[in-house]
């Protein structure tokens, strides 16, 4: 990396090391490094005990795959949450956020990633497999469908449908429509059709 | 040529890519400027005014200004989106597959003309719906045809003699031999009479000739077997749609179904 060519030894490493997260150029990872060194050792010890601590405690949830510290993860293990719903979605990080909504008090599944032929993702690269165990149970009465609003997303959504649907299960999928806070003016047409074919009473 | 700062084109989106942290690269095919990659800024939000219309199996117009790398796209419209075939798993698989292969044949930035007509009108074919099929076995002739790479189908590559009646068709060696020469020659595998007119009328014939061969079965799927070989290949390994699309053949389940 050239701008880290002043910086030699140790230091190299670190804004080499910084560099390589998502999101992270150049610049910030020099950023980052210089800040770090210029804290309190205490609080590099911290951070850098807090990275170790997380990647070796965190582990895959064995029922719904989401990253836990606790297997199975703590939705899996909450009596009060509604085992008959399942809410399948892409990574990790949507469970936070369907989470968020508040409105959500049933089961995850997480796939780890989404159907993408072009990148030769297949359902076999994903926890499909799991998913299917779960449901052998027959506890579970409806699953959601929350993949993104994406081509890879409806993708997925359309080849899990097929898959679970014969075996009794109700599979539904996510409303389609405008966001909070958008212009129809520059929505797109997919998105106008499903938001019509998806209005409600008022 | 010297591009304007900003220009304007028709195109399809072929793939896109994640970049950064909410950006997008977006491959597209244009008529007049080829294939080219863009960067689409902020269409990962949910707010964005171009993330819906920058979806692959999307015909759009786009407003590209100049970047210091690549052209970002400043604004766009969706012109087709081809709703009945982005309902239906098998078919979507199938544009998918189409769009890889144009992104992995053409080059970057050279004018496409017949290679975006042959693209579009195999997206219109599988959003009608009928003979999916014969419409991708007719994209897989033309364009290794329009990209220069398409196979000889008329002589012998080896001793020239021709116009062959049937053969062996050789993906190493580019077409078809006759039944002597192919003797010994790695990968050749026989191929019927039918098969050979059916892939010369793939490579050549008028899309009206085309749309209205109806190949039995077998012969579909010997056809299907021989251009697949060679794009293997071309490309050094098979599409990586391709095995998609197997995965959906080897489990049909309940097809037709949508969400």
């Amino acid at each position: 990396m050239q701008e880290s060519a002043a910086a030699v030894g140790p230091v190299a490493r670190l804004i080499e090391e910084f560099h390589k997260l998502p999101g992270i150029g150049p610049k910030s990872a020099q950023r980052l490094a210089y800040h770090v060194l210029r804290a309190p050792i205490a609080e590099a010890r911290a951070l850098a005990e807090a990275i170790l601590e997380a990647r070796e405690r965190v582990t895959l949830c064995s029922r719904c795959q989401h990253l836990t510290d606790v297997d199975p993860c703590r939705f899996c293990s909450d009596p009060q949450r509604d085992r008959s719903l399942i809410c399948v979605v892409e990574e990790p990080l949507d469970v936070l956020a369907v989470e968020r909504s508040g409105r959500f008090r049933g089961l995850y599944h997480v796939l780890h990633g989404v159907i993408s032929p072009m990148d030769g993702v297949g359902p076999e690269d994903l926890k499909v497999g799991e998913l299917l165990d779960r449901l052998r149970s027959g506890e579970v009465k409806e699953v959601i469908v929350a993949t993104n609003p994406s081509l890879e997303g409806e993708a997925t959504a359309m080849y899990l449908a097929r898959l679970l649907r014969p075996l009794g299960v109700r599979v539904t999928r996510l409303a389609r429509g405008l966001p909070m806070g958008a212009d129809i003016e520059y929505a797109d047409d997919i998105t106008i059709a499903r938001a019509l074919e998806g209005r409600q009473e008022l | 040529m010297e591009q304007p700062r900003l220009f304007k084109t028709e195109a399809i989106v072929l793939r896109h890519r994640p970049l950064g942290e909410a950006d997008r690269l977006v491959v597209l095919l244009s008529p007049t400027h080829g294939k080219l990659e863009a960067k689409a800024k902020g269409v990962r939000r949910a707010k964005s005014r171009m993330g819906g219309h920058l979806q692959p199996l999307t015909r759009i117009v786009a407003q590209l200004a100049q970047g210091h790398s690549r052209p970002v796209v400043a604004g766009c419209q969706t012109l087709e989106s081809f709703p009945s075939l982005q309902a239906d798993l098998d078919r979507l698989g199938m544009g998918l597959y189409a769009c890889e292969l144009a992104d992995r044949f053409l080059p970057l930035g050279a004018e496409a003309y017949p290679a975006y007509s042959a693209l579009l009108e195999t997206l219109r074919w599988l959003e009608r719906g009928t003979t999916p099929a014969l419409a991708l076995r007719r994209f897989e002739a033309r364009l290794l045809h329009l990209s220069g790479f398409g196979p000889e189908l008329e002589r012998c590559l080896s001793c020239g003699r021709g116009p062959l009646p049937r053969g062996a068709f050789a993906p190493l060696a580019g077409g078809v031999l006759c039944p002597a020469c192919a003797q010994g020659q790695a990968g050749a595998r026989p191929l019927s009479a039918g098969a050979l007119s059916a892939l010369r009328l793939l490579q050549r014939g008028t899309t009206g000739e085309v749309s209205r061969l109806r190949l039995p079965p077998a012969l579909a799927r010997e056809v299907e077997l021989h251009l697949r070989a060679y794009i293997a290949h071309l490309l050094e390994g098979d599409a990586r749609s391709a095995g998609f699309l197997d995965h959906l053949q080897r489990q049909p389940l309940a097809a037709g179904q949508e969400v």
